[in-house]
C-alpha cells in the first residue's frame, strides 16, 4: 500500500526535474561561480588558496543547497499536493514522516548531487590533492544531507508564510555552523595528511540522528501549515 | 436505529478561520446515497467545513465525531504540478491516493475522452480542463464518499452534465456526496439536501455546548 504512495511523492519531484534539467544545473553553476570568484579576488598565491579552499568550497556548497531547498514545500502547499499527502497518510496508515522522508531524499538527490558532481571541478582551481578531494566529497555528501534535513523542517515550519525562503535561510544558517566546522575541519586535516575520520564520523552521527528526528518534525510543521 | 451506518456523523461542530467564528454549532449526519449541497455567501466557511470533513482541519469546537476515511477530495487547486503533462499528473494523483497502477493507456484514453489532451503540460490547460483532470479519479476508482469544493467551476455545459450523470450513477450505487457550489446544481444531478451555513447568533451558547 505504501509503495505507490512513496513512489508518487518521489516520482513527482523526479519528473519535474527531468522536465526542467536547467533547474538542477543552476544550483551547481551557482556553486561553481561563487567558489570561483575567491581565487580571482585573492592574490594568486597557492598557499593562501590552500588555506581558504575547505572553507570556501563548503560555504559555496552550503549556500547552493540551501537556496535550492528554502522554499521546497511552498508550491506544493499552495497547489494542495501536501493536502493529498495528509489524506493519503490518514487513509493508508503510512506515516506522514515517511512521505516527508521520501521528498527530502528526492531533494537531496536533485539539488545536492549536482553540486557534489561539480565539486571536483572547483577543487581543481584550489589545487586540492586527490586525498583531500575524496575527503571533501565524503564530507559534502554527509553535510548536504544534514542540511537538506534541517532545511526541510524550517521550510515546513515557514510553509504557510509569505517570503518564506529568506526566513528559512535565517533559521538554517546558524544551525549549519557545526556542519561547516566539522566538514571544513575534515578537509583541512586531509590536506595536512592527517586522518579525517573523526570529523567525518561526527558528520555521519549528526546525519543518523537528524534523519530520524527531522522528518517527523517537518511532518508536524506541514500539518500546521495545512491547517492554517 | 435500523438506518444504514452513517458515513459522516458529527455533532456540535463550530467553524473558525484565522480567529473568526464562521458558523456553528452544526450537526451533520450523512448516510450512503445522500447528497448535501453546502451553501452560503463568500467567506461563510464552506471550504472550511469541507476541509474539516476531509480531516484536514480540526473543528474549533465539537468532538471528532465519525468521519469516512475512504473518499475523493477535490480542493480549489487540484494538486497539479504545472510543468508535468496531464497524464502524469493523473497518475500521480492516483498514486498518492494509494490506487495501484492503472494502465497509462487507459488513463490517457479517459483524459482524451473528456477533452483533456494527455500530453499537454498542466500550466497550458484551461481552467475547465484542469478541473476535468482533477475530477478524473472520481470516474476511474469508485469510493463511497466524494467531497467536492466548487466542482462546476470552469466546466462547460457538457462537462457539467457529464459530472451530474456521474454523480447520479455514484449515488444510485449508494455513494454519498458533500459539495459546495455557487451555481444551482445542473439538471440530472441527484437530489441534494441544502445546508445553509450561518454565523452563530448567540456566541454564549457555544460555551454551553462545549461543556455538554
Amino acid at each position: 500500500m505504501s509503495v505507490p504512495l512513496l513512489r508518487a511523492v518521489f516520482l513527482r519531484e523526479w519528473a519535474k526535474a527531468a522536465r526542467q534539467p536547467a533547474d538542477l544545473l543552476r544550483h551547481a553553476l551557482f556553486f561553481v561561480l561563487v567558489s570561483s570568484l575567491f581565487p580571482l579576488a585573492l592574490k594568486p598565491d597557492a598557499r593562501a588558496l590552500a588555506l581558504l579552499a575547505p572553507g570556501v568550497l563548503w560555504v559555496g556548497a552550503l549556500l547552493a543547497v540551501l537556496l535550492a531547498s528554502a522554499s521546497m514545500f511552498q508550491d506544493d502547499l499552495r497547489s494542495g499536493w501536501i493536502d493529498q499527502w495528509l489524506l493519503a497518510s490518514r487513509a493508508t496508515g503510512v506515516p506522514l514522516a515517511l512521505l516527508v522522508a521520501a521528498r527530502l531524499l528526492a531533494q537531496w538527490l536533485l539539488t545536492a548531487l549536482p553540486v557534489l558532481l561539480a565539486a571536483p571541478l572547483v577543487a581543481l582551481q584550489y589545487g586540492l590533492a586527490p586525498g583531500a578531494l575524496a575527503v571533501l566529497m565524503v564530507s559534502l555528501a554527509l553535510g548536504t544531507a544534514v542540511l537538506v534535513l534541517v532545511a526541510g523542517v524550517a521550510a515546513a515550519l515557514a510553509g504557510g508564510l509569505r517570503q518564506a525562503a529568506l526566513l528559512v535561510l535565517l533559521i538554517v544558517l546558524p544551525l549549519a555552523a557545526p556542519i561547516v566546522i566539522f566538514g571544513a575541519q575534515a578537509v583541512h586535516a586531509a590536506m595536512r595528511g592527517q586522518p579525517a575520520g573523526a570529523d567525518l564520523a561526527l558528520l555521519g552521527a549528526l546525519l543518523a540522528v537528524l534523519a530520524l528526528v527531522c522528518p517527523p518534525l517537518a511532518a508536524q510543521g506541514l500539518k500546521a501549515a495545512v491547517e492554517a | 436505529m435500523n438506518a444504514p451506518l452513517a458515513l459522516i456523523d458529527v455533532r456540535g461542530w463550530v467553524g473558525e478561520r484565522g480567529g473568526l467564528l464562521l458558523w456553528g454549532p452544526l450537526d451533520l449526519v450523512l448516510h450512503p446515497a445522500e447528497v448535501v449541497h453546502v451553501q452560503g455567501p463568500n467567506g461563510c466557511g464552506k471550504t472550511t467545513l469541507l476541509r474539516m470533513l476531509a480531516g484536514l482541519r480540526e473543528p474549533a469546537l465539537g468532538g471528532p465525531g465519525r468521519l469516512c476515511d475512504d473518499f475523493w477530495w477535490l480542493g480549489h487547486a487540484g494538486a497539479l504540478a504545472e510543468e508535468l503533462d496531464a497524464l502524469l499528473n493523473l497518475r500521480l494523483l492516483l498514486g498518492v491516493a494509494g490506487v495501484p497502477g492503472l494502465a497509462p493507456r487507459a488513463l490517457a484514453d479517459c483524459l482524451a475522452a473528456r477533452g483533456v489532451p494527455p500530453d499537454r503540460a498542466a500550466r497550458l490547460l484551461s481552467a475547465g480542463q484542469r478541473r476535468k483532470l482533477a475530477l478524473a479519479p472520481l470516474a476511474l476508482v469508485p469510493r463511497p464518499l466524494w467531497l467536492l469544493d466548487e466542482p462546476f467551476d470552469g466546466l462547460d455545459r457538457a462537462a457539467c452534465a457529464a459530472l451530474a450523470a456521474l454523480a447520479a450513477d455514484h449515488v444510485a450505487r449508494g455513494g454519498a456526496i458533500v459539495l459546495t457550489s455557487h451555481q444551482p446544481l445542473p439538471s440530472g444531478f441527484p437530489e441534494a439536501k441544502n445546508l445553509l451555513l450561518s454565523a452563530p447568533n448567540h456566541p454564549e451558547q457555544l460555551s454551553i455546548k462545549e461543556h455538554a
